[in-house]
């Protein structure tokens, strides 16, 4: 090179077969970098996730095979037997109608959050995630305390509505609190993306505002709806707490899927302690039974909506200008909104909110458990901080292996593979993972070891699909620059990769840490002695011992968890709306 | 800087072969220019050099040293991409001294380095500025002056200009062929505007489908190519087909559809036979019939399109068919649409092949 600025001595030439003698960090580098250091490196993360997460997860499919004799041992019990089908039938058809619902109320508030310019509109916002901060069994109890006829409960905030007592309309209403901000989000997420001028080249060609938004923009995000979906109805399938929570204070006499989990896994432990292992093995049985039907159906459900999206002409090629102009003026807009706003206060935001006006009616718990509850608020944050940490680690390295593989068909199988314990229900996932480890008792002898492992099968998706979002938008030739330019893997990493993906990856871990902290189902199935929050909440409203149930220290429980997680979510919001303007 | 020599590079993409055996050597100190059509293997020809891609055979040697094998990191060779990639959360300052810094030099010596460079391309009032803050013009400047902080021996440009526009892309190629002269770096630079090709190239490099079909001069391609493949691609021409008869030394006549032409002569091109004739639009000027002002045919001008220096004539000849011809406007204002003109051919100009075997159409075609 012809500049004098060259220094001829400080250029590295290790090709040259005389590198000059490297600091211990450079060869460090050096080793790391090594091409057969990455490959075992990246071995290493793959096998982790197989092992790890996907193992455990799947390992009742295979234990239902194995232990077949006592399983049907569980189908010729009638009572055990005739369980089963209405609780699975109460779970999928719950999940449907609210997948439903949500998408029909969902779409409206989408439009209305990124088409409009309105003021405050990052606090609606806000307003939209908000009952993500709230556990789900505490959403169960204050669900019902707005809707359910009970009478578990003697005092009443005022404005309750009361008005049912039918086990599939309450666990209805409980999801679409649960599952609504899902809806909206992926919905939200995909409409940003989808250029406004398509939308503007069809009303300049003289389609309404109505026509051009159904016939374009809607085909358009079909993947978008089909994410959606596949959230809420794997949240819907999911959630033990709140409707464990919701169908105990009502008295139902049928239970869902992960009610009925729940049940014979109590069962299993009240025979056992009473001495009748042959029962508490039935009950075992059982409940593999159940975690394995749930599990083959929501992967049948991944794998259909999947398809469907792709094929189903959702939306009609036909036009009707008139009607279509008609409505897409005067009064009709207004409507829309009204109905996405309505849905939202009634449906979504007063039920879930309920809560807090109980903790002003009732009277106050004389010797609330304090020391229980920050104990369990240590552990929560513990179990949820290490597994997002394991997730951390291993999950971006899975991610950048699946979007920069070399191998295009090992990359799109693991992606299809990480969306697996995402969809199974956290309950059936738990059964499933406490049968596996329990199995490996030695290697894993601490409770609460077991817990955070399974909380690393379920929030390990969230780290993987935001980094593999956020990869999918950088272009790989910023990286192949970099390395032209003389930077080694781990440097392109490190000052390249990591510094654009990082706020997608902080999300992604916010998301991972407080599905975490509000996770009921599969800490139950897999603890024995583990108590974290949303346990101790759901265990407060629905302990058998009606003199042990304590709802208010429970709503105030939740209270103090609001406070925390409603921080958490501030803060993913900050980072993520930064994202946007640095853009 | 380096002499690097290509032996025999291959590579394919399934079915698609996007390199076929390419042999290419550059000097040290050469400003060499691939030129094809898009999907004729040019990039993949840029990233196989910068260890991108792993050739299916073949050798890249660089100075003696055989660097097929190498990672990118190890190559000293550093590749600027059609879209620049800057890295869009560090400042110029940081991009520019990103090499130099991954490689461990002195602080005191990266400084040097990145402020003699962002000096260079006139950015170092914004080095503290974030790339999407930079025009077309300057963010095209700063991955220019981050590749050549990278000290490398070869500098690798993929469509340097492409993403500029019409009038910026003109006035940076001047600017973009001095700087790297200054340097004097050994470059290979891809493109398919064979403009820009004649411009800036020491040589130019023609690939067709993954082959290297010609290499040389630039004045040379353009003026002697090789086949009629070339030659149409480094400017519209116009084939007729011709029979050949004896001539001087250094001229052979032809006679095409009744009209007597001088062309100069080549070798492979037979004396006496079918051969392919065809001259550029640009170098056929138009004349009144009257004038009789030198060798060529008569027509009449049945389109004419205004094109500011230029003017396009679509013309039709009574004995070689349609042509295009495309005078200087000064020179040819006069032609309108229906008028009879002479259409001049000087001999310099025409260019003479063997018939090709597969015909003229398959010659031609660009994938």
């Amino acid at each position: 090179m012809g500049s004098d600025a060259s220094p001829p001595e400080a250029r590295t030439t290790p090709a040259a077969g005389h590198p000059p003698p490297a600091s211990l960090g450079a060869r460090m580098l050096r080793l790391v970098s090594h091409r057969w250091s990455l490959r075992a490196w990246y071995a290493g993360i793959v096998a982790f996730f197989l092992l790890m997460v996907l193992l455990p997860t799947l390992y009742v499919l295979g234990y239902v095979v194995r232990f077949w004799s006592s399983v049907s041992a569980v189908l010729s019990d009638p009572g055990m037997s005739g369980a089963i089908l209405p609780a699975l039938g109460l779970s999928f058809g719950v999940a449907g109608t609210v997948a439903a619902l949500d998408l029909l109320a969902g779409l409206p508030l989408a439009w209305l959050i990124v088409r409009k310019e309105f003021r405050g509109k990052s606090w609606f916002n806000t307003l939209v995630d908000s009952p993500l901060a709230v556990t789900t069994g505490g959403l169960g109890f204050s669900v019902v305390l707005f809707w359910g006829l009970t009478s578990s409960i003697s005092q009443f905030p005022p404005g309750r509505l009361g008005l049912t007592g039918n086990p599939f309309l309450i666990l209805v209403f409980l999801h679409l609190t649960t599952t609504f901000p899902y809806m909206v989000r992926s919905l939200a997420a995909i409409l940003e993306e989808i250029d406004i001028e398509y939308e503007n080249a069809a009303r300049a060609a003289g389609a309404s505002r109505l026509t051009a938004a159904r016939t374009i923009t809607l085909p358009m995000f079909r993947s978008g709806m089909a994410t959606g979906l596949l959230l809420v109805l794997a949240k819907a399938l999911s959630d033990t707490g709140g409707a464990f929570t919701a169908l105990t204070l009502i008295n139902s006499p049928v239970m869902n899927g992960t009610g009925l989990i729940q049940t014979w896994k109590t069962g299993a432990s009240t025979a056992l302690g009473a001495g009748n292992p042959v029962l508490a093995n039935q009950y075992d049985a059982g409940l593999a039974l159940v975690s394995a039907l749930m599990i083959v159906l929501s992967l049948a459900l991944l794998v259909g909506v999947k398809f469907l999206a792709v094929r189903l002409k959702v939306p009609l090629k036909r036009v009707w200008p008139r009607s279509e102009r008609r409505m897409s003026q005067g009064p009709y807009p207004k409507l829309r909104n009204a109905w996405g706003l309505g849905f939202l206060v009634l449906l979504i935001l007063l039920p879930s909110f309920f809560f807090l006006g109980f903790l002003v009616v009732a009277t106050p718990t004389q010797n609330f458990d304090w020391g229980g509850f920050w104990n369990a608020v240590g552990v929560s944050f513990l179990i949820g901080g290490v597994a997002t940490g394991i997730d951390l680690t291993t999950g971006v390295p899975l991610a950048i292996l699946i979007t920069r593989g070399r191998m295009r068909r090992l990359g799109k199988v693991l992606d299809a593979l990480v969306n697996i314990p995402y969809i199974v229900p956290s309950a059936a996932l738990g059964i499933s993972l406490s049968l596996f480890w329990s199995s490996q008792r030695a290697i894993v002898p601490a409770d609460i070891v077991l817990v955070t492992l399974a909380h690393v099968a379920f929030t390990f998706p969230f780290v993987v699909r935001n980094a593999v979002g956020a990869l999918e938008q950088l272009d790989p030739a910023t990286e192949e620059t970099a390395r032209t330019l003389g930077a080694k893997p781990v440097q392109v990493f490190r000052r390249v990769l990591f510094p654009a993906i990082k706020p997608a990856i902080l999300a992604g871990s916010i998301m991972a840490f407080t599905r975490s902290l509000g996770e009921t189902g599969a800490t139950l199935a897999v603890s024995t002695s583990t108590k974290t929050i949303p346990i101790l909440i759901v265990n407060w409203i629905t302990s058998k011992n009606l003199a042990l149930r304590d709802y208010y220290g429970a709503a105030l429980a939740q209270l103090a968890l609001l406070i925390v997680s409603f921080a958490a979510i501030l803060a993913m919001r900050l980072v993520v709306e930064r994202r946007r303007r640095h853009g | 800087m380096a002499e690097v020599s290509l032996e025999g590079l291959s590579k394919s993409f399934g079915p698609k072969r996007a390199l076929r055996d390419v042999d290419l050597r550059i000097a040290d100190g050469e400003y060499l220019v691939v030129l094809g059509p898009s999907g004729a293997g040019k990039t993949t020809l840029l990233r196989t050099i910068a260890g991108l891609l792993d050739p299916d055979a073949g050798r890249i040697v660089m100075d003696g040293r055989d660097v097929t094998r190498f990672p990118p990191d190890e190559r000293q060779v550093a590749y600027m991409p059609q879209v620049y990639s800057l890295f869009p959360q560090l400042t110029v300052w940081e991009n520019t001294s990103f090499s130099p810094s991954v490689k461990g030099w002195p602080p005191s010596e990266r400084d040097l380095l990145a402020r003699e460079m962002l000096t260079m391309v006139h950015l170092i009032e914004r080095r503290d500025a974030l790339p999407r803050e930079l025009s077309g013009g300057m963010q095209q400047r700063c991955a220019l002056a981050r590749a050549l902080a990278a000290d490398a021996e070869v500098l690798l440009l993929d469509e340097p200009l492409r993403a500029l526009d019409a009038r910026l892309r003109i006035e940076l190629r001047g600017e973009l062929r001095g700087l790297i002269r200054h340097v004097g770096t050994t470059t290979i630079h891809v493109t398919h505007d064979q403009e820009e090709a004649l411009t800036v190239a020491d040589r130019i490099a023609v690939l067709r489908e993954g082959e290297l079909v010609e290499v040389g001069p630039s004045e040379r391609v353009y003026l002697q190519p090789s086949s009629p493949f070339v030659a149409n691609f480094l400017g519209e021409m116009n084939f007729f087909e011709a029979r050949s008869f004896g001539g001087e030394d250094h001229s052979v006549r032809l006679v095409a559809g009744g009209t007597n032409l001088l062309a100069g002569a080549r070798e492979g091109v037979p004396r006496d036979g079918t051969v392919l004739a065809g001259i550029r639009a640009e170098a056929c000027d138009v004349a009144p019939l009257e004038w009789a002002a030198g060798q060529g045919v008569e027509g009449v001008v049945k389109r004419r399109l205004f094109m500011g220096r230029r003017i396009s004539l679509e013309i039709e000849s009574p004995t070689l068919g349609p042509l295009k011809a495309k005078p200087l406007a000064s020179r040819a204002l006069w032609a309108k649409e229906g008028e009879r003109v002479h259409v001049l051919m000087p001999a310099d100009f025409i260019l003479v092949f063997p018939m090709p075997k597969g015909g003229v159409a398959a010659a031609l075609e660009v994938e």
